[in-house]
């Protein structure tokens, strides 16, 4: 484009061009070389607790004022690892509760392999994440966390909270988490479809794997991949944008196997029958009643998820008995939310103050 | 750089006129089909089909800059991911998914109850261990790694006791043996 104070001459515009023709070609090339690849999951952190596969993982505070109590992260389960949320320092969800002075803990659920058929809301709501709580506070002294759920996180935190009404656990913040399950779009239309097989699925293949779920994921959006690459011819002269699109891209492709037990329950209590909303869903025989949760609750929806639709994320505020709740709806996609650099402008801050205000400033037992 | 000329618009609405032509063609087609037939699906695919190629075309003007064609090209992009989401999301598609992953997996069992003794035993014969074997391995380590969280959180608990055992017997003595010590101060 030229305006009328640039006197470039037809020459100039055809050089300028072939300039950033070759610029482009030659980021290509990098993309290719894999020379925007950069460390992933870089924030320093430590093992501090394993059971089977589960690990947690504890991050190290990185300002001078530490908060006083800490906060546990529950991602999802299977499907895709975690490092999403850790994914480049300056988009690091991880990292950023870390420089807002929390210690903060990870809950990595692992890559379920054919012996972890077995793992279901049983384990991960009853087991693995009471655990990892109990752990969590043995090692920080505390005598209650916050808990940070994300998208599969956010049922199986919300079970865990109806069954232990006197969970050690101060505040929820649930990020783009699946609770009306018959608002759950595309997945609603197939896994909770009658004609789905779901029980002959984990009896004939013991979980979900990797290939059917990237499968799953890839039809969920046909067009995904010719967007993303339209998205990076458009942006191929922005160095910036590339390194970012390569981690992205590379964790988006890295899918990891459903535990067979968790994947019935998604597909048969959840997605088809719809039982956690109702009250009805049940975990070891216990009736899970979301109305049993009473604390203070963050829920933040994304405006374009088409994994969780922000109506389906939304319905948490309208089955607890909390009387301090707040529902935020940001512009994005499901993984953008929390993962793109716009993230690290808006949602961190936010979510980071309004976790601050409703944490005690000293904590009575922490050592 | 806008570069807008008369033939390239030209060229856009001739491409434009074809594609709408040829799923109107389509569309006709599977319509003039007899009630019920196999061909609903696609009857209802080549509707959704024109219907997104007439949403696609509202842009008269051929795009020839590079503004003007990346929103000519993520609008029919955002267009044709709604279109694929009408379509994949609607009760017919769903049930014939899920019947085709019914008989895929229909299929792998039965291959798969076919030649596991088959498996086994070759496996036995070269000595390697069967997938049954392995995962019954690892149930025996997730029982064992079960005992001793058990194990370790029942200690932890024992040691939290001892410590507030201790805590509270040192305050006792702390207690009992402060009002001696203060009196002689307070007699000094």
């Amino acid at each position: 484009m030229t305006t009328p104070n640039q006197k470039e001459s037809p020459m100039d515009a055809v050089r300028d061009e072939q300039e950033r023709a070759a610029r482009r070609a030659g980021h290509v090339a990098q993309l290719a070389r894999g020379d925007f690849r950069r460390d992933v999951a870089s924030t320093p952190r430590e093992l501090v607790w394993s059971k089977r596969k589960v690990r947690l993982y504890h991050y190290f505070p990185m300002a001078e004022r530490v908060q006083p109590e800490p906060l546990l992260v529950v991602p999802w389960i299977g499907i895709s690892k975690p490092y999403a949320l850790d994914l480049l320092p300056d988009s690091s969800f991880i990292r950023a509760m870390c420089l807002s002075g929390y210690d903060t803990y990870l809950l990595d659920w692992g890559e379920a392999g054919d012996e972890d058929a077995d793992v279901g809301f049983e384990q991960t709501s009853l087991d693995f994440l009471p655990r990892a709580v109990r752990k969590t506070l043995s090692l920080t002294g505390a005598e209650k966390l916050s808990i940070v759920a994300v998208c599969l996180g956010v049922p199986i935190t919300a079970s865990y909270l109806a069954l232990t009404p006197d969970a050690p656990v101060r505040n929820l913040v649930s990020m783009v988490g699946p609770i009306d399950f018959d608002k759950g779009g595309m997945f609603k239309s197939w896994v909770g479809s009658a004609a789905f097989p779901a029980e002959t699925l984990v009896n004939t293949w013991g979980g979900v794997p990797t290939s059917a779920m990237g499968l799953g994921f890839k039809l969920l959006r046909p067009l995904g991949d010719v967007m993303t690459y339209t998205n990076l011819m458009w942006n191929l002269e922005n160095e910036a944008y590339l390194p970012t699109f390569q981690a992205l891209n590379d964790w988006a492709n890295d899918y990891i196997q459903m535990p067979g037990q968790f994947f019935r329950q998604l597909a048969r209590d959840l997605y088809r029958d719809n039982l956690l909303i109702k009250g009805q869903f049940r975990v070891a025989g216990k009736l899970v009643d979301p109305k049993a949760v009473t604390l203070p609750i963050l829920v933040v929806g994304a405006a374009q998820d088409h994994i969780a639709p922000a109506s389906s994320v939304k319905a948490l505020m309208d089955v607890v008995s909390s009387t301090d709740k707040e529902y935020v709806e940001l512009p994005g996609g499901h993984i953008s939310v929390f993962a793109g650099r716009r993230a690290s402008r808006v949602l961190f801050p936010q979510l980071s103050e309004w976790l601050a205000v409703r944490t005690p400033h000293t904590a009575s037992s922490r050592g | 750089m806008a570069m807008d000329s008369k033939g390239m618009t030209d060229l856009f609405q001739q491409w434009q006129k074809s594609a709408t032509d040829t799923a109107q063609m389509w569309a006709n087609l599977y319509s003039k089909r007899p009630e019920a037939d196999p061909l609903e699906g696609y009857r209802q695919m080549s509707e959704v089909w024109l219907k997104a190629f007439s949403g696609a075309f509202k842009q008269q003007v051929a795009p020839t800059d590079p503004e003007s064609l990346r929103k000519f090209m993520d609008e029919s992009l955002e267009m044709w991911t709604k279109t694929f989401a009408d379509m994949m999301g609607g009760q017919d598609y769903s049930t014939a998914m899920g019947q085709l992953l019914a008989q895929n997996l229909a299929a792998q069992g039965s291959l798969r109850k076919a030649i596991e003794p088959q498996m086994e035993e070759t496996l036995r014969t070269l000595n390697i261990p069967s997938r049954k074997q392995v995962l019954a391995v690892a149930e025996q380590l997730k029982a064992i790694e079960q005992r001793l969280e058990d194990m370790e959180e029942r200690l932890e608990d024992v040691q939290a006791t001892l410590a507030r055992s201790s805590a509270s017997a040192a305050e006792t003595a702390a207690a009992t043996t402060a009002p001696a010590s203060k009196r002689p101060r307070k007699a000094a």
